[in-house]
């Protein structure tokens, strides 16, 4: 064993000093394939941990949400609908559920309002989410005016503002009591927004959801599964935009380490003429080549995926900022949990580092075949 | 970890439905709770102009022919 590895040291310490002496060019590959290993990565830890997160985080989200749409829109949802809802076996409880948007023209951001199940606080107060009481500079002890729908002025007293770690789902909400719900968008008693069920045993969840559309045709039920479904498709990292744009840029790659990899050049050439002709067998010019690849390709995998995880997981992810953000002014500062594939890892690493190291592999093989002699002419 | 507890605690005390991922519009804000012809929201020709639309992907369903439940059986 000690003189096969003493053999591989020495090759790689020729192989690690033979690419120094083409310092540009493989500082300039370098630097191009660890941006697409980064860019990658970051695509898929981002995706992959949001969508965990949006997994584990939205399982206490309610059993069904019953919505009724008019002309296909989402329309308010008449208090009367509880009744035939309840009686469905299997449903344990319902509840009318009052939510809404709120524009507010000082910030120009949209704001969800909601009325919790148990509001302590009581009419004429408010809890914000962190991220409304960042944007309007209001803390606890402020006072926040919002416009009713018949222009006249809500004032609302900030109770207390939700946690800044919570911001991944509550940067946006304003929660306040029903009798200020009801006065700021004039919702009547006889209406909600939607009505949540509770169901007993969580098998008939898809039952329920037909009973509900047979009773009440014009109803639209959710079901918690969906919800969960929702956020495990919308993030595929295969789909969206910047896949499409991430193409042109690897196939960009693909063709430059093509040509890279594959075209040697004269002085390459030159290089194991000389080789060969002081004595190295084909078999270690193959073993030098193949160390060469994989130098270069597993520092730019190891350096790209240790970048991503930081762009990802310590610094937010500045580089989709944009694309996330989008024109919403109020946007979530979170930091997601770290939730890491070892499949994506594994499929990102076959599919850069070896088809690069055995892309560099071929030519050379054809170059170390050739007589010495010839190659050095 | 335990930050997912807390926010698992808050879902289900507010029963919340939605990341607040994308606060630009109704149909991105709550994905979960869009209905059918939200990117259409305004006219059939009206294109989705929002540029988070087109960062995720549209809900499943869109893709599957719309069939009722009765129909279905």
């Amino acid at each position: 064993m000690g003189p096969w590895i003493e053999k591989q040291r020495n090759i790689l310490d020729f192989t690690l000093a033979s690419l120094l002496r083409r310092k540009g060019k493989n500082a300039a590959l370098l630097l191009v394939y660890t941006f697409i290993v980064f860019v990658l990565a970051s695509v898929m830890f981002f995706t992959h941990s949001i969508k965990k997160e949006a997994g584990l985080v939205l399982q206490g989200s309610p059993d069904i949400i019953v919505q009724r749409t008019v002309a296909g829109r989402h329309d308010l949802i008449p208090a009367s609908y509880l009744g035939p809802l309840t009686k469905i076996r299997g449903v344990a409880s319902g509840r009318i559920r009052l939510w809404g948007y709120y524009f507010d023209p000082i910030t120009g951001a949209n704001y969800t309002l909601l009325v919790p199940e148990d509001f302590s606080a009581g009419a004429g107060a408010a809890i914000v989410g962190s991220g409304i009481s960042k944007s309007r500079l209001a803390s606890e002890g402020d006072v926040i005016v919002l416009r009713a729908h018949n222009g006249e002025s809500l004032v609302l007293t900030i109770k207390g503002v939700l946690s800044e770690k919570s911001e991944l789902i509550s940067a946006d909400l304003v929660l306040i009591s029903e009798p200020d719900f009801r006065k700021l968008f004039g919702i009547s008693k006889g209406h909600g927004t939607d009505i949540v069920l509770t169901v007993r045993n969580k098998k008939e969840l898809s039952t329920i959801a037909l009973k509900i559309t047979e009773a009440l045709p014009d109803a639209r039920p959710i079901i918690r599964d969906e919800i969960l479904r929702t956020y495990e498709s919308v993030f595929n990292w295969r789909g969206g935009i910047i896949t499409v744009l991430l193409a042109g840029a690897v196939f960009a790659f693909i063709i430059f380490a093509w040509d890279k990899a594959t075209g040697l050049s004269a002085e390459e050439r030159k290089e194991i003429g000389i080789l060969k002709a002081v004595g190295w067998e084909t078999s270690d010019v193959l073993l030098m080549k193949f160390w060469e690849g994989a130098a270069l390709s597993l520092s730019a995998f190891l350096t790209g995926t240790a970048l991503a995880y930081l762009h990802v997981f310590f610094a937010s992810s500045p580089l989709f900022g944009p694309a996330l953000k989008g024109w919403s002014v109020l946007y979530p500062e979170f930091r997601l949990t770290p939730f890491i594939d070892p499949v994506q890892i594994a499929t990102l690493f076959f599919l850069t580092v070896v088809p690069y190291t055995t892309a560099t592999i071929v030519p050379s093989w054809r170059a170390a075949t050739v007589d010495p002699d010839s190659v050095m002419r | 970890m335990p930050s997912i507890m807390e926010k698992g605690r808050m879902v289900k005390a507010l029963e919340l439905t939605d990341l607040c991922l994308f606060t630009e519009a109704r149909y991105t804000r709550h994905i979960t709770q869009a209905d059918l012809n939200t990117p259409f929201q305004d006219h059939p020709m009206s294109l989705e102009h929002f540029p988070s639309g087109s960062f995720i992907m549209p809900p499943e369903n869109i893709f599957r022919a719309y069939v009722p439940q009765q129909a279905r059986k």
